[in-house]
């Protein structure tokens, strides 16, 4: 795993628009029907900040994607700003810096070293980083089953000393009002 | 004529609701025509003051002098120049008392005096004791509750809790009952001899209390200037437990007060009325091996890893060693359990070895001390986790089992099969029984301090995966939310914590006692199989 970590450190994308498909795992891209506009959940902290509530939002693509680069647009979208008066789950600059799906339906996410340095560190508040990332994946992409956070290209055992994110994770709604 | 006995020794205004009470050090002389019997203590949330109760000449009824009740509420005699009615201005609101008369006029309303009407005596006045709930308290739009049989005045939000006790002895033993309504938190503390009863409230209301003059425990009684219960323990005493039980509009306190080893074990206890003659084979053997031995307390967090920090730099590593260390020293006085503390000072640890450190000690219990934060300064309470382990987890788990099955020999010849689980996976294992004891540590913290709406929940938390024993996880409040930060730094509230984590520990030994007795009686003496485990490392 560190091997796929360490490959696509620093291999982000600023554009919503590119397909990653110079990976060395690459799998073939399932090909989604009319992927020009999707309506996705997302989820943010509550205003009582004790639990997530998940938001449709729109995504508009500019081309016929896989379940991959699908993927890369709802984590982007998920970690943008939270609509008020909901609270984003993610420190302000955390980015995306990978993401690679698994025959298994496991997807491996590398977010930059930012969510763990402006993370306040609260358990709840990790769950809530940690789940908002799994439930968007697998509840608006039905290829992926569990999700590992990498950061930073790499594995690690926790996010802010308390999720056990050394394995992938299955969706979790009960953190979800 | 009465007069000041003593000059005013210092004054204490506070503001409560809206009324000013001037708290003023002071005795009264007694009046020539009454005659002081005891005193009335006045309690609310800004202090206490005590008040001479007097008897009404006419009557022998119970009266306070209303001199003091003006000096107390920083009343306003507007007119005392009839000699048979004075009127009373406070914040604009006006009473009228008449001398003989059982009717007061307060606000305008018409207030009926029933045990007696207020008299004049001499230059002063005297009022019964309903007056102060009838009609000073609507005067100074405050409630107030007269309790006549334990002289005491409960003025505006207070906490008094009524406390009745009752001794049994047990053989050496003894055990003392504390019926405490409501329901009001408490700790005890062992110093210098006593036990302590402590209560969080603005004083306790303690009916008759007990003698006991046993050598176990020597006597009981309260401590006036602070609201404790104070018990004089005897020369025989070794040890005590705290437990508690509901009761109506209350809870009962009950500590169990065992003597030393030296004088419990009596070298010939009476015939058993056990018929070692009947049957046949001999009588199986029900001993039951102690529930709990050592304890493992897990400060979160420590060292370069602060864990939480609030905006007035409470460090979650910081409140979590005070209570650790606070939780060991109680469970190790008064369980007498021996303690491992995963961190004993400021210091970094890793999550795997805080797991380790448990296991290498064999630990019965593992419990995890947090503080929480959230992006949201609203969000408050306590939390209890115990680990989920999602199909990954378990999937993962069982499949090591079945592929690492071994066959070992056990005494009397016969062999029995055991699975290996990953040692990182340990808790797998124990997740029955660490929901069994979440569930008690989230009642008895339930009791004693504020929680989230959230109840007992499931989490991957990592420190609690190689946990090789039942385990939870506390996060005792949010150092983001003003009111808990104020909490987790306070004495009382990390007591408060010890007290619910020290109940919930006895509730879950007589939970696993109760089990294992019943399991030895179903089962005779091969009833500990399900509790061997084997641990292997994933080299």
């Amino acid at each position: 795993m560190v091997g796929i970590a360490a490959f696509f450190a620093g291999r982000e994308r600023s554009s919503l628009g590119v397909v990653e498909t110079d990976m060395a795992h690459e799998t073939t891209p399932t090909a989604l029907p009319d992927l020009d506009s999707k309506t996705v959940m997302l989820y943010y902290i509550s205003e009582d900040g004790l639990s997530l509530v998940a938001l449709q939002q729109e995504l508009t693509l500019n081309e016929q994607r896989g379940a991959e680069a699908l993927a890369r647009f709802v984590v982007k979208k998920q970690l943008g700003p939270a609509p008020a008066p909901l609270a984003s789950p993610f420190p302000a600059g955390t980015r995306l810096r990978g993401i690679y799906l698994t025959p298994g339906g496991d997807a491996f996410v590398d977010l930059s070293r930012d969510v763990t340095r402006g993370h306040p560190g609260g358990s709840l508040d990790e769950l809530f980083t940690v789940y908002a990332i799994v439930n968007a994946l697998t509840t608006n992409i039905p290829e992926i089953t569990a999700v590992q956070i990498l950061i930073g290209g790499l594995e690690v055992d926790t996010l802010a000393g308390h999720v056990d994110l050394r394995r992938p994770l299955e969706q979790d709604m009960k953190w979800v009002s | 004529m009465l007069s000041s006995k003593e000059v005013i020794a210092t004054q204490i205004s506070h503001a409560l609701g809206g009324v000013m009470f001037a708290w003023c050090l002071m005795t009264a002389e007694s009046s020539a025509l009454a005659q002081a019997s005891t005193d009335l203590n006045l309690v609310s949330p800004t202090g206490r003051q005590s008040i001479a109760i007097v008897h009404s000449p006419q009557d022998q009824r119970e009266m306070v002098r209303f001199a003091d009740l003006v000096r107390i509420f920083d009343l306003d005699i507007q007119d005392k120049s009839r000699p048979d009615t004075i009127t009373i201005n406070h914040d604009g609101q006006l009473m009228i008392l008449t001398s003989d008369q059982p009717v007061v006029s307060v606000a305008g309303r018409l207030v009926s005096l029933r045990t007696s009407p207020p008299r004049r005596s001499g230059d002063d006045w005297l009022v019964p004791l309903e007056f102060l709930s009838l009609a000073l308290g609507p005067l100074v739009r405050e409630t107030i509750v007269v309790r006549q049989r334990s002289r005491l005045v409960l003025i505006g939000d207070v906490v008094v809790p009524r406390i009745s006790a009752r001794y049994r002895a047990h053989g050496v033993n003894a055990q003392l009952d504390f019926e405490v309504r409501p329901t009001t938190p408490y700790t005890v503390t062992r110093e210098h001899g006593r036990l302590i009863l402590q209560f969080d409230a603005d004083a306790i209301d303690v009916g008759q209390l007990p003698s006991p003059r046993g050598n176990v425990v020597a006597g009981i009684n309260v401590d006036p200037s602070s609201d404790r219960l104070i018990i004089n323990l005897g020369p025989a005493f070794g040890s005590f437990d705290v437990a508690n039980r509901s009761i109506r509009n209350g809870e009962q306190v009950s500590l169990t007060l065992t003597a030393t080893n030296r004088l419990a074990a009596t070298p010939n206890p009476p015939a058993a009325a056990v018929d070692t003659t009947a049957g046949d084979g001999p009588l199986p053997d029900l001993q039951i091996a102690p529930a709990l031995r050592v304890v493992a307390i897990d400060a979160g967090h420590g060292g370069t890893d602060e864990g939480a920090v609030s905006g007035g730099d409470t460090r979650e590593k910081d409140v979590t060693l005070s209570v650790a260390r606070l939780l060991r020293d109680a469970i190790v006085q008064r369980l007498g359990l021996r303690v491992i503390l995963t961190r004993a000072r400021d210091e970094s640890i890793g999550l795997d070895e805080r797991a380790a450190t448990a296991n290498n000690n064999k630990a019965d219990l593992f419990i995890s001390l947090h503080a929480n934060t959230s992006v949201r300064p609203s969000a408050t309470g306590a939390e209890v986790f115990y680990l989920s382990m999602g199909d990954e987890y378990g999937k993962e788990a069982r499949e090591f089992a079945e592929r690492n099955t071994q066959v070992v020999p056990v005494i009397g010849g016969d062999t029995r099969s055991i699975g290996l689980v990953q040692w990182e996976l340990a808790q797998v294992r124990y997740l029955d029984r660490s929901a069994k004891l979440a569930d008690m540590v989230h009642q008895e913290l339930s009791r004693r301090i504020p929680m989230s709406p959230r109840d007992v929940q499931e989490a991957p938390f990592r420190v609690l995966v190689g946990a090789n024993m039942p385990a939870v996880f506390v996060e005792m409040g949010f150092v983001s939310n003003p009111q808990d930060e104020q909490r987790l730094t306070s004495a009382r509230f990390q007591n408060s914590v010890v007290e619910a984590l020290i109940g919930s520990i006895l509730r879950y030994r007589d939970y696993v006692q109760s089990t294992a007795a019943a399991a030895v009686i179903a089962s005779g003496s091969d009833s500990i199989g399900d509790t061997l485990s084997l641990q292997a490392r994933d080299e």
